[in-house]
């Protein structure tokens, strides 16, 4: 476990600090055809989400910014899957025979 | 791949959030005390790189860019069951925090990344893996976001945004490019896990 736990950690770690701030500013798959076949105006913003395009507004500085976003939304998200699966009980590891 | 607000209609909007909330219902029950205590933190802490590792866009072809999904990673690591709730947490934090897949395409986006890519790569996976190792991994991670790209391009398609002979070989070529990074980076990772800890941690169930 502390091994998975461990790697998953360092992974994490580099992802966001060296990998995410050099991200690719391409349009992804689906925009792209968006843009290609002209639909990409029908986009339309419902709501005020606090950090979007993964900026923060403490910092000007856009690979900070990015960096600080996605150590946000780790954090969240490593918060939530263990509180969930926390709440849904664990597997009965007892012996049979004890 | 994730929709944002505005691409798909009030209809297929409803029919994707009914679909994708029986399915996560459905693994919710199924993984009901049966996740064993040590599983939970791996969990949590490949949940966070796989949200982290989706911000990294790598550039393919025709300037069009691509990141890992990791729905193919999550669900031979701990189950597809497990992988359709971790993905969700991660597709529904994505929507709320960062405007990434807008909130009435959620339903949709959970179908695509959530749902049809953890679960295709997971029978490919189940059916391959004593066969090939490593092609098993690479297989499934490429099926599974070519699949979800396909239940996009019929989304898109059914709710009048473009038609679906276009839809469907723009969005499938460029996603089989993108599939192969998804393999590329899948492959190390699951083969470097599965080297000390032996199976998947969870796999089946």
């Amino acid at each position: 476990m502390k091994k998975v736990v461990l790697t998953g950690l360092i992974l994490t770690v580099i992802t966001l600090f060296i990998l995410s701030p050099h991200a690719s500013s391409l349009p992804d798959g689906l925009e792209r055809v968006a843009i290609r076949y002209g639909f990409v105006e029908k986009e339309k913003k419902i709501v005020d989400a606090p950090f979007p395009d993964y900026q923060v507004k403490v910092t000007k500085n856009e690979k900070v910014s990015t960096v600080l976003a996605g150590l946000i939304g780790s954090v969240v998200v490593f918060t939530a899957v263990v509180l969930f699966f926390k709440l849904m009980g664990k597997r009965d590891e007892t012996p049979f025979f004890r | 791949m994730h929709i944002p607000d505005g691409f798909i209609s009030m209809d297929v909007a409803v029919a994707t959030v009914a679909a994708s909330a029986a399915t996560v219902a459905l693994s919710i029950k199924k993984i009901k005390n049966s996740t064993s205590e040590n599983t939970v933190p791996e969990m949590g802490i490949m949940a966070a790189f796989v949200f982290a590792a989706q911000m990294v866009n790598f550039p393919v072809a025709g300037g069009t860019s691509g990141h890992l999904v990791g729905g193919a990673l999550l669900s031979i690591l701990f189950g597809p069951f497990r992988a359709c709730i971790i993905m969700t947490t991660i597709l529904i934090s994505q929507a709320l925090l960062f405007a990434d897949g807008g909130i009435t395409a959620l339903g949709a986006n959970i179908l695509n990344m959530g749902i049809v890519a953890p679960f295709s790569a997971y029978l490919i996976y189940k059916f391959l893996k004593n066969r090939k190792l490593k092609l098993a991994i690479f297989l499934a991670s490429w099926i599974s976001i070519v699949l979800s790209a396909i239940f996009c391009a019929f989304e898109l398609a059914l709710s009048g945004t473009i038609p679906l002979k276009v839809a469907l070989p723009a969005m499938t070529s460029i996603h089989a490019l993108i599939g192969i990074g998804e393999g590329l980076i899948t492959v190390p990772l699951v083969t470097g896990i599965l080297k000390y800890h032996g199976a998947p941690t969870e796999g089946i169930s």
